[in-house]
């Protein structure tokens, strides 16, 4: 529809203004995280928005490194990674499941999905933990991967299922009369179609898990330990080396940033979409 | 989609890995965990029934009501502001006299995608009394600089200005979502018919965005009821100082601190009861919404 209502140009600057205003402030935590990061510690304690003088170095990433700070970065990359594909493909088999089949008890399992998807953590740790101690599972890697997969469950067969709905029908018939079985059907056709889905599935969870500090405390050992619990080993909470701590946290933040800027429009869709928190 | 014969082999390799798995992680624990808080139990040994000695012990922990105290304060402050702040940057990011709103959204969304405890990190550095620019900029307003995180006193707004500014993303990007599915119709003959900015805001895209309000208020009230990330950070190490305790982070403390595993979970019972009551609203929604009928 056509509109013809006359924007004013005093209109246009002020409201450019608040946004760009919004934004900067936004960014500014950023900015100063980053700044710090490279600032030998003498110019810190002046600020590090304080640009006269400045030197530029590089010695806090060098200590936060030799301190081990690799070994956090492997272990998010290994337990993000693996928690991101297994409550995919397990998912995406039970959201298929779903649009594919009716059978009787289909409105309980569904109530228990849509009930269970907003369970805190905090909710199951303590027979977890017991658990994980007579399974032998505490300090492993695939211990907090499945908790982690488990977590992503009931909302990614949500969305997957939404997505699965809107494709026809005669792609599966199709498949059938070619001979294909059910779970056939589900990896060499659907799962292609869907690709746009699963990518916003997963980058929503891989930015999620990368995140998590609960379970990572709870489930692993320091040595274990991914990003996000382990920058938190350089705070100290009245002698802060400011240089170090950031740049840790940088170190932290450079993946999923990452991921987020080269994804960002299939994260906005997950986030949108499902009702990840 | 009609009724297909399910009792196929294929059928339970589709769905049997998925429930199986929710079944160990998520449902038995979570009836576990209820049951656990009725006995003493120190983790090792087999644990006792007390019947509702924890519940009853919780009413005469000053930490618990410190938790709780702490947790209401945060939830009220934190849950109208994320809700006001989102609407308002969605409003103002899906006006298209602003230039560069790819840009201002990326930055938006900015605390979203770190860990909460980077987050920590960069809001202890800027509300330092030496090395931060908030003191600083106050300065110039005339307020003295002071120890924010460090007074006891104002300790608790460091945690309500991290959670804002990570979380203002997520409302500010579902909010988005919903104008953008909106009818744009609706709102132009409003404004050719008159109605002002405030009653196009009130009487039409108001109720229109209803279901993304619905969204964005059960989770950030879920968000905050679990916070527990900015509170660890204030650790540094060690144990929190009790003023600053929140529930989830006593479930944490009471496990690893005082091997009391029975009151932790407890008090995770507590946690959990409050987090299904913020959500009943949503889930009705979704239920309603997508349901079986629906196939």
């Amino acid at each position: 529809m056509l509109r013809v209502v006359k924007v004013s140009t005093k209109y246009k600057i002020s409201i450019n203004l608040v946004a760009w205003i919004i934004g900067v402030v936004l960014f500014i935590p950023l900015l100063a995280l980053v700044m710090t990061s490279v600032r030998p510690f003498a110019e810190i304690v002046n600020g590090w928005w304080n640009l006269h003088n400045a030197h530029f170095t590089l010695i806090n990433y060098r200590q936060v490194w030799d301190a081990g700070f690799w070994r956090y970065i492997l272990n998010s990359l290994l337990i993000a990674t693996f928690a991101t594909i297994l409550p995919i493909l397990i998912a995406g088999m039970a959201a298929y499941g779903f649009t594919s089949f009716s059978f009787p008890i289909k409105t309980l399992l569904f109530l228990t999905l849509v009930a269970i998807q907003v369970v805190p953590q905090q909710a199951v740790i303590v027979p977890l933990l017991k658990l994980f101690r007579d399974l032998h599972m505490y300090n492993q890697y695939y211990g907090i991967i499945l908790v982690h997969s488990t977590f992503a469950l009931p909302w990614t067969i949500f969305f997957l299922r939404n997505f699965f709905k809107a494709i026809p029908k005669d792609y599966e018939e199709a498949a059938k009369i070619d001979g294909l079985s059910d779970v056939g059907i589900y990896f060499r056709i659907i799962l292609p179609i869907a690709l746009p889905a699963v990518i916003s599935v997963a980058v929503v969870q891989f930015i999620f898990v990368w995140q998590d500090l609960f379970f990572a405390l709870t489930l692993l050992r320091p040595d274990k330990w991914p990003v996000s619990a382990g920058v938190t080993t350089f705070i100290s909470r009245y002698n802060p080396n400011w240089g170090q701590l950031t740049a840790a946290g940088t170190l932290s933040i450079v993946v999923p940033i990452l991921v987020y800027v080269l994804l960002q429009k299939y994260y906005m869709r997950g986030v949108a979409g499902g009702i990840k928190g | 989609m009609g009724g297909r014969r399910w009792l196929t082999k294929d059928f339970f390799i589709l769905m049997m890995p998925a429930f199986i798995l929710l079944l160990i992680f998520i449902i038995y624990p979570l009836f576990n965990t209820f049951y656990l808080g009725f006995t003493h139990w120190d983790g090792m040994t087999a644990p006792k029934f007390a019947g509702i000695a924890n519940y009853k012990e919780m009413i005469h922990d000053p930490l618990f009501w410190t938790s709780i105290k702490n947790n209401l304060f945060i939830f009220v402050v934190f849950l109208p502001l994320v809700t006001l702040i989102g609407l308002g940057f969605a409003v103002l990011l899906h006006n298209k006299a602003v230039f560069g709103r790819n840009v201002l959204r990326g930055l938006v969304m900015l605390g979203m995608v770190m860990p909460m405890t980077v987050v920590g990190i960069v809001w202890m550095l800027l509300l330092d009394p030496h090395a931060g620019i908030v003191n600083r900029i106050l300065e110039i307003f005339g307020v003295p600089p002071r120890a924010w995180i460090q007074d006891p006193s104002t300790a608790i707004y460091f945690v309500i200005i991290g959670s804002l500014w990570a979380w203002q993303g997520f409302a500010t990007t579902v909010f988005l979502a919903g104008l953008e599915g909106l009818d744009t119709e609706v709102l132009e003959a409003a404004w050719i018919d008159g109605a002002n900015a405030w009653q196009r805001f009130r009487y039409i895209l108001l109720p229109l965005l209803k279901p993304a309000l619905i969204v964005v208020v059960t989770m950030s009230a879920i968000y905050i009821l679990k916070v527990f990330d900015l509170i660890y950070v204030l650790s540094g190490g060690e144990s929190v100082p009790m003023y600053l305790f929140v529930l989830a982070y006593m479930v944490y403390y009471e496990i690893f601190y005082n091997f009391r595993w029975g009151y932790a979970a407890a008090i995770a019972t507590l946690l959990t009861v409050s987090v299904f009551v913020f959500s009943l609203g949503m889930l009705k929604k979704m239920i309603g919404e997508r349901g079986v009928e629906s196939g």
